[in-house]
């Protein structure tokens, strides 16, 4: 892999923006990542994007050679950045803009989704009342649990270790430091998941441009992110289905994937990104990727590993749980490894040179992982 | 405009499509059926067109009734049309059979404590409309 990612950036407001439909946060994400590169709309020849990359191309007066829709959910955006790197090597684009936005708290401009009972879901687990997400994504979390002799504190101690991170990270949706005891005394949506254990749900966007060292800008080589491996996967639609419902199948055919790629080994790995729509999830992923034996992640996150200070920091903008989420959160994690690379984090981790971002989606039915590096 | 919006939504009841129609008109006799490979032996509950072990052997087959509670979630928190049911128990069951499904848990106590991980369940019927749906119930230990 020899990509680039050479411009990064979210737009200025999360959380709360009624005054900005889908369209608009993507084309605000797309513009800013653009004016971090250095680069003119002119410039740019494919565009990705799970909401309508041809639109946003429009919008941004982009005439495409290129375009990828992928959608699999929130890990959408990591694969785009795995395919717009083979892209780049096959000469089928010279630079791609990728952008995210979802108006997932104001619904401004989305897309409806109604419900279609013809659909796998819609036949086989929506006339049970699974459909909210933490109906759906959690059903394998207390069989992980059971089967690792673990229960629900470990869920409250991966909340309590990332809201460490999130209460540095001025931009962060929730920043109050929470004790165990806290987080199990906060409201059920669906036990063994309270309130602080599911992601929040925000509008906001954001935007990457991926080139090659041919076609970077050459103000921006110095602090160009490397796209070193890259892997993906998918398991079957249904989550009861999926064939390893304690761990994740997907995600660790992408993690091998990815790390035969770049060469790197487990032990190089400086920083961490797991997509955190509920707190099982940063256990799980851990372990997909390598970076613990199955079972042990809750004992890394229990002594503070993961924490500030600690030799795994993972979630380091306080992740979906803490930072931001808008439906799609895939986005956001290269984000904050993009920023921890160029050492710009508001949370910064020492001297990160490489960063491990893994992302589901689909329900947990799909993962993609990018392992990322700065010289 | 030519519709008014309903106060209430209705329950979402599947429709079947070609592929899935034996599945649903199974449960309509009150039998649950899955996918099953006749090479390899795995099923199913959803149809596929080949297995992944390569076989197009592939056809319908009575299942016991019977399975383990694999995992599961206590809704509080639902879609409005099905806060009434609220809280109840989404699980994911292991048939007997391999093959695992969401469903619900009915007749227990929507707790912790009644909920232990490979307990036996057996199978009810849910009625929604015209269509029945597969849910299973805590069942007797099997002697030892
Ligand atoms: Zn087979």
């Amino acid at each position: 892999m020899s990509a680039l990612i050479v411009g990064a950036a979210e737009t200025d407001a999360l959380g709360r923006n009624p005054d900005q439909s889908v369209l608009g946060l993507n084309v605000e994400g797309g513009l800013r990542a653009l004016a971090d590169a250095g680069l003119e709309p002119g410039q740019i020849d494919g565009v990705a994007g799970a909401y309508s990359p041809h639109g946003v191309a429009h919008a941004l007066g982009i005439t495409p050679r290129w375009v990828d829709t992928t959608n699999v959910g929130g890990c959408s955006f990591l694969m785009h950045v795995r395919h717009a790197a083979a892209a780049i090597a096959a000469g089928h684009a010279t630079r791609v803009l990728i952008t995210h936005g979802e108006s997932g708290r104001s619904r401004i401009g989305t897309v409806p989704r109604p419900r279609d009972p013809q659909s796998w879901t819609g036949q086989f687990e929506e006339p049970y009342g699974a459909k909210p997400p933490y109906t759906r994504f959690t059903l394998p979390a207390m069989r992980y649990l059971h089967d690792h002799g673990l229960d629900e504190v470990a869920l409250a101690e991966v909340v309590v270790a990332q809201r460490r991170w999130s209460a540095r990270v001025p931009r962060a949706g929730r920043r109050d430091l929470l004790s165990v005891e806290e987080v199990l005394a906060a409201p059920s949506l669906a036990w063994p998941f309270r309130v602080p254990m599911v992601c929040m749900l925000t509008d906001g966007g954001g935007g990457l441009v991926v080139t090659s060292a041919e076609h970077a800008p050459a103000a921006q080589r110095a602090r160009a992110v490397h796209v070193l491996g890259t892997g993906e996967g998918a398991d079957p639609l249904l989550v009861a289905q999926v064939p390893d419902p304690a761990g994740s199948s997907a995600a660790r055919r992408a993690a091998d994937d990815a790390f035969a790629e770049s060469g790197l080994t487990r032990a190089e790995v400086d920083h961490v990104m797991v997509y955190d729509a509920f707190a099982h999830l940063p256990l799980i992923g851990l372990e997909n990727l390598g970076l613990a034996p199955p079972g042990k992640a809750a004992e890394l996150v229990g002594a503070g590993e993961t924490s500030p200070g600690g030799s795994l920091p993972l979630n380091t903008n306080g992740g979906g749980l803490a930072y931001t989420h808008t439906g799609m959160y895939g986005m956001f994690a290269i984000q904050e490894a993009v920023r921890q690379l160029r050492h710009e984090a508001p949370a910064q981790v020492p001297g990160a040179r490489t960063s491990a971002v893994l992302g589901f989606g689909g329900m947990f039915t799909a993962a993609a992982v990018l392992l990322l590096g700065r010289d | 405009m030519t519709t008014t919006a309903t106060a209430t939504e209705p329950y979402p009841v599947p429709r079947p499509t070609p592929e899935t129609r034996p599945y649903w008109d199974a449960t309509a006799r009150h039998e649950l059926v899955h996918h099953r490979c006749a090479s390899c032996g795995s099923g199913t509950q959803h149809p596929r067109a080949i297995c992944g072990c390569g076989s197009t052997a592939l056809s319908w087959a009575l299942c016991s009734g019977r399975g383990r509670l694999h995992s599961y979630v206590i809704v509080h928190r639902p879609e409005p049309v099905f806060a009434a049911e609220a809280p109840f128990v989404l699980a994911v069951v292991e048939l007997d059979e391999g093959v695992r499904m969401t469903t619900r848990i009915v007749e227990v106590d929507p707790v912790p404590e009644a909920l232990r991980l490979d307990m036996p369940v057996e199978l009810r019927w849910l009625e929604r409309g015209s269509v029945s749906l597969p849910v299973f119930a805590p069942s007797p230990e099997p002697a030892a």
